[in-house]
This record gives structure tokens, sequence and C-alpha cells, in this order.
């Protein structure tokens, strides 16, 4: 709309242009048809002069009065005095063809007149009088004539020149309005689809956003045809939209994962309690229920904690405190309490730790988490009788911690999916509700925490090698 | 009616089992997949309750393989998970029903004695031979409109006579639908029940309805 009144307002500013050059141009024409109008005027003047004289001349002869030739004189000098403005004003050969003639003939009227006058003075009257009534009437005529020529001349060409004007102005204006037209018109339609190409890129980013929602985040802007700007705006809202998916995906399928989680320890709460209130029962059979629904409660308790730790680990690790520590008793006090977790399952845990002094900088509480969830998951995995051996490798600036035990090691099908949150395999009857599948998973987030990460080496049937990489620090 | 329940969480089969047990159900538990598969095909159960989510496989495979053996028993799918694609995919592997967790016990119950009850052409709870009345969802038994009161195998015990009532039933037969994996077949029990449930719905009475056939098994018949 903005566009439409823009155009309206140059086609109005070129139109008054238009106008107001041609104006000026009149103006500047008027002033040189002036010389045209002097010239005519000063044609008449001349005539005037002429016939005055003429007149002065005859009166003399008639009654000898001196006064006529004082007035002639005075004529004379007008005459000539308009001949020059005349002549000034003659612009055209042929006004000066006919200056010319009137100079040259006005020279033989001239002479004629002197020459009647001196007959006249010298008492030849009738001879003065033949003069003065062929001769010079004759030159007169003539001079006359040319005056009268004169005249037609300028009119002539004021005429024309007024209908050249008329022609020079309305040629000029369509001269200066159709190309501004023109122009006006290609900007303006170049101006238009140039627009009307963006608003419709812009149009289709609309539909598109305006699309999107959390069920369906897969929708992109088209980037075909597009001009750079908009390309560069559209591809910018797609990358927005590719992340936002992205996020949207983990959310869904984390959330999707939490509500599964927590819908067994649920039901079994629900369940358990609706069973004992089915009837009336000994108190020792209400007592079991309840200690299992504080079973699960706690599973869930566990669930959540568990889910809040990851989610500081992976959203605000700001706020989780580090500090520089020596490694080796820190892990000499792991090996020591994992001795209580193997012993139950009378799996032999040995271990080889290299008497140097490694430096850590790091959160000691859950990096003994690390370790802990590493060797709770080998033992889970490990049958009595078997074996788990720890060992730390301090080398090229990085330490690696190993967990290797002779367990069940995990298929080539699993392997990339044991770090997933709520992963859980092979859990068996006994340890079903203790598990939640976060322990592997917890671990890795503490160790990328670290700047460090988990390695896992596996044979089925043969064993697994969980090893944790860790930058040694370097004051 | 005898139920095997596949549900490897501790807790949740075990009041699952306790309460379909209170019900006059027999139930058989497996924790795994494998075990499933055993007592399915060993066992003529009445129906199946199948948890989706197993350590050692999913409840869909399980599905799958019992149809593709040939067992139609009715299955129970229950799972955590809710979706409508779920659910559709359960029912096209071969499971006749599907809920989801958590649920209400009540629902449950419901959902079993339906898809029991779809085997028989009365579909009325209330099972009469005579003047004996059953109804499967009081469990109250009524002869000559006096009430009379069954413990939990005794009524199982009626309701599978009745069930069956005007046919022979044969010791293994009883012993498959009214006793679960525990039942040692060696003893005389079948025998100590029937001659319980005689002195409960028949004494008193001059039309006999419980029959002995001598080396063959038993029959209940107006």
């Amino acid at each position: 709309m903005t566009g439409f009144w823009v155009m309206v307002f140059l086609c109005a500013f070129t139109v008054l242009f238009a106008f107001i050059t041609t104006r000026n141009m009149q103006r500047v024409f008027l002033s040189t048809m002036r010389d045209n109008v002097a010239a005519l005027k000063a044609a008449e003047e001349l005539e005037l002069a002429l016939l005055s004289q003429k007149g002065f001349l005859s009166n003399y002869f008639l009654d000898g009065n001196p006064t006529w030739i004082k007035k002639l004189e005075e004529k004379k000098t007008i005459f000539l005095d308009w001949l020059n403005k005349a002549s000034d004003a003659a612009l055209t050969p042929p006004e000066k063809d006919i200056i010319e003639d009137i100079k040259r003939l006005y020279k033989i009227y001239e002479t004629e007149r002197y020459k009647a006058k001196h007959l006249y003075d010298s008492g030849n009257v009738r001879g003065a009088k033949n003069v003065l009534l062929k001769d010079m009437w004759e030159a007169f005529e003539a001079l006359y004539q040319k005056c009268e020529d004169f005249i037609r001349i300028n009119e002539s060409i004021i005429d024309k020149s007024e209908v050249s004007l008329q022609r020079k102005i309305i040629g000029m204006m369509v001269l200066i309005t159709v190309p501004a037209l023109v122009i006006i018109a290609l900007v303006g339609s170049m101006f238009f689809l140039l627009t009307r190409r963006i608003l419709a890129s812009v149009k289709d980013i609309t539909i598109t956003t305006r699309n999107i929602n959390l069920k369906s985040l897969s929708g992109r802007v088209s980037t075909a045809n597009l001009e750079t700007e908009m390309e560069y705006l559209a591809k910018s809202i797609n990358m927005m939209l590719e992340r936002l998916e992205r996020s949207f995906e983990y959310i869904k399928e984390f959330s999707s994962s939490i509500g599964h989680e927590l819908k067994s320890p649920l039901a079994i709460i629900k369940g358990e309690s609706e069973v004992a209130l089915r009837k009336e029962r000994q108190v020792e059979d209400y007592r079991k229920a309840l200690s299992v629904n504080i079973e699960e409660a706690n599973r869930m308790i566990r669930i959540v904690e568990d889910l809040v730790f990851l989610a500081k680990l992976d959203y605000n690790p700001d706020n989780i405190k580090k500090e520089v520590f020596d490694f080796i008793p820190f892990f000499a006090d792991i090996q020591k309490r994992a001795q209580t977790l193997v012993a139950q399952k009378q799996i032999e845990l040995t271990a080889t730790i290299p008497e140097v002094a490694v430096t850590l900088e790091g959160n000691k509480l859950h990096l003994s988490r690390l370790f802990f969830n590493l060797i709770q998951n080998a033992v889970k995995f490990t049958s009595s009788g078997g074996r788990i051996n720890l060992s730390v490798h301090p080398e090229n600036g990085v330490l690696k911690v190993s967990i290797s035990d002779t367990g069940l090691g995990i298929s080539e099908e699993d392997l990339p999916r044991i770090f997933q949150r709520f992963f859980q395999k092979g859990k068996s009857e006994s340890e079903s509700s203790d598990s939640i599948g976060l322990g592997l998973s917890i671990a890795k987030s503490i160790a990328k925490f670290h700047s460090g990460d988990i390695e896992v080496k596996s044979k089925p049937g043969e064993g697994s090698t969980f090893s944790v990489i860790l930058p040694i620090f370097h004051p | 009616m005898r139920i095997l329940l596949v549900e490897d969480e501790k807790n949740m089969a075990s009041f699952i089992k306790r309460g379909l047990e209170e019900e006059r159900y027999v139930v058989d538990v497996a924790s795994n997949g494998e075990k499933a598969l055993f007592l399915a095909e060993t066992n003529p159960y009445d129906l199946i309750i199948l948890d989706v989510m197993l350590p050692d496989t999913t409840g869909l495979v399980i599905c799958k393989d019992l149809r593709a053996k040939k067992i139609d028993t009715f299955i129970l799918m229950l799972t955590a998970r809710d979706d409508v694609k779920d659910k559709v995919l359960g029912l096209e592997t071969g499971a006749d029903d599907y809920l989801a967790k958590p649920f209400d016990f009540d629902e449950l119950l419901a959902r079993i004695a339906a898809l029991l009850r779809r085997k028989r052409l009365d579909k009325s709870p209330i099972l009469k031979v005579a003047d004996l009345e059953l109804n499967q969802l009081t469990h109250k038994i009524i002869r000559a409109k006096k009430e009379i009161v069954l413990t939990g195998k005794e009524y199982s015990l009626l309701e599978y006579l009745m069930l069956h009532a005007n046919q022979v039933v044969t010791r293994t037969e009883i012993s498959e639908h009214v006793w679960n994996e525990d039942f040692d077949s060696l003893t005389n029990v079948i025998d100590v029940f029937i001659n319980r449930l005689r002195n409960k719905i028949d004494q008193g009475f001059k039309k006999k309805l419980i029959h002995s056939l001598r080396g063959t098994g038993y029959i209940l018949k107006e």
C-alpha cells in the first residue's frame, strides 16, 4: 500500500516538474521574442516617422515656414534612432536584408529630399515639387514598402514562434513526462515485483513457521528461489528449527522414558494398596503392603534425584565445585570400599595402581560416584567366582582408569546403547526394582563434565573393560 | 481358572498374583520370556497376562511365538507404554486385550473375567446347574436358595466342574486348571477337595450333583 502512494507522489512530482520547466522555457522564449516585437514596433515607428517627414516637407513647400524643417529634422533623428533599434532587433537574414534595403533606400530618399529642399531654397519651387512628388515619392514608397515588409516578416515570425513555442512546450512536456513516467513505471514495477517476491517468501516463511508446533517441528522453510538476504533469513530460521527440533526430540524421549520409569513404581504402589484394601486383613499383611510401597517410593525418589543430578550436570555445570587433589590416595579409598561390594558375591577384586603422584582437578564426590557406578555395574554382570581388576595408567597428560571384569560382556548390538538413559539389560529378578538404568549414563556425564570420557571394550561371554579417561591437572 | 502372569518386576508380580488368588484364580508367575514360553507350552492356561518389557525379550515377541505355536490362550498385555501405536501393535501381534500401567485392579479383574467368558455360549456371570448357582462376580454359591460358603480352592474346583457341567473331567484336567505349578500330582489332594465339596453341596439334598466315575474322573450333572 505504501508503495502505491510513493508511486502516486512520484508521478505528481514529475508532472509538476515538467510544468515548471516548460513555464520557465516559455518565459525565456518570450524574452527572445521581445526582440521581434521591438523590431515590429521600430518598423511601425519608422513608417510613422517617414510619413511625418513627408508631411512636414510638403507643408514646408506650401508655406515655407522653417519650423517644418526643424520638425522634420527632429523626425529624422527619431527615424534614425528607430532604424538603429530595428537594426539591433533584426536577427534573421531576411530582416537584415530589409534593414540594409531600408538604409539604402533612406539614403536615396534623403538625397532626393535634399535635392528637393535645395531646389526649393534656390527658388525652383516647381523643380522641388517635381522631385518631391516623383523621385522622393518613389523612394518613400519603396521605403514604406520595405517597412511594411519588415513589419510583415516580424509579424509572421512572431506568429510562427508562438505556434512553435506551443508545439515546443507540448514537445518538451512530452519529452520530460514520458521518459519520467516510463522510468517511474519501470522502477515501480521492479519495486512491485521485488516486493511481491519478497512478500511471497515472507508469506511462505510465515505459513511454515505458523504450522510449526510441538507436534510438527519437522517443517522447514523452502530456500529455493530466494533473494540473498531472504535466503539468509530462511536458512537461519531453518537452523533455529533444527536446534529446536533436536532439543524437543531429546526432551520428548527423555520425558517419555521418565514417564515409563515412574509408571512401574506407581503401578505397584497403586496395585499393592488396592489389593490390600479389597478386604479386611491381618496387620502383618498391611505392614507388608506398606513396606512394598515405601520400597517403590524410594525407587521413584532415586529416579527423580538421578534425573535432577543429570540435568544439573548437563545444563548447570557451573555450580559444581572443583578442587585440585591427589588421585592415588583417592582411588585407593575407592578400591577399599569396593571390596565390600564384591564380598557379597565372592568376586575377586585386584588392582594395579602405580606409585606416582597424579593430580586431578575435579569434584571428588562425583568422581567417586562415577567409579562406583562402573564397579557396581561390573559386579552386577560378573557371576560368583569371577574377577574384577582396577588399573590406573597416567600417560601423555591423560589418566586412564580401567575397570575390567570377567562377566557376561556386552553384545555388539547393545554396545552403542549402554550409555543411553534408562537402558537396562539382563536385570535379574532380585535387583529388578533396584536398578533404574541411569548408572552408566550418569558415569558418562560425570566424565564429560571433567573434560574426559568413558570407553568400552567388550566380548560377550568373556567380559568388559570400561576405561575412564581424565585429563591430568598441570598447575 | 488358571492364569500365567509374565512379569519381571517382583513387586508388581507379587500384588497381581495375590490379588488374583484372592479372586479364586490359580496363578503361575514367569519372570522372563524363556520361563513364560516354557510354562505356556507345558500347561493349558485359561489366560496369560503378559508384560511387554521383559529382561530377555519383549511381550510382543512372546505373543508372536505363542501364536506361531498354535497356543490360542487368551493374552492380556500389560505395559507402561500407552500410546495407541503400542496398543495397536500389541493387538495386531495376537493379544486379545491391552491394559496400561498403572491400572485399576478392578479393571484388570473385569477384563480377565470378560476374556474368560468369551469362550462360553452363555455370557452370564451366573453359572447354573439344577438348583445350584455360582456367581462369578460375587463368588456366592447358592443351592435351594441357601448360601453355601466355600474356601478359595473349593470354589475354583466347583467353578471348573460347573463350567464343564454334564462333561466328564479328568483328574489331570482338574489339576491343570485348578492347581498351579506347585501341585504335587502324586497326592490325592483332588479327591480330598471333591469330598469336601460333596459335603457342602450335596449333603442333605436328595438329588446328588457331583458324581465319581471310577478310573476316569468326575462329572457334575443334574
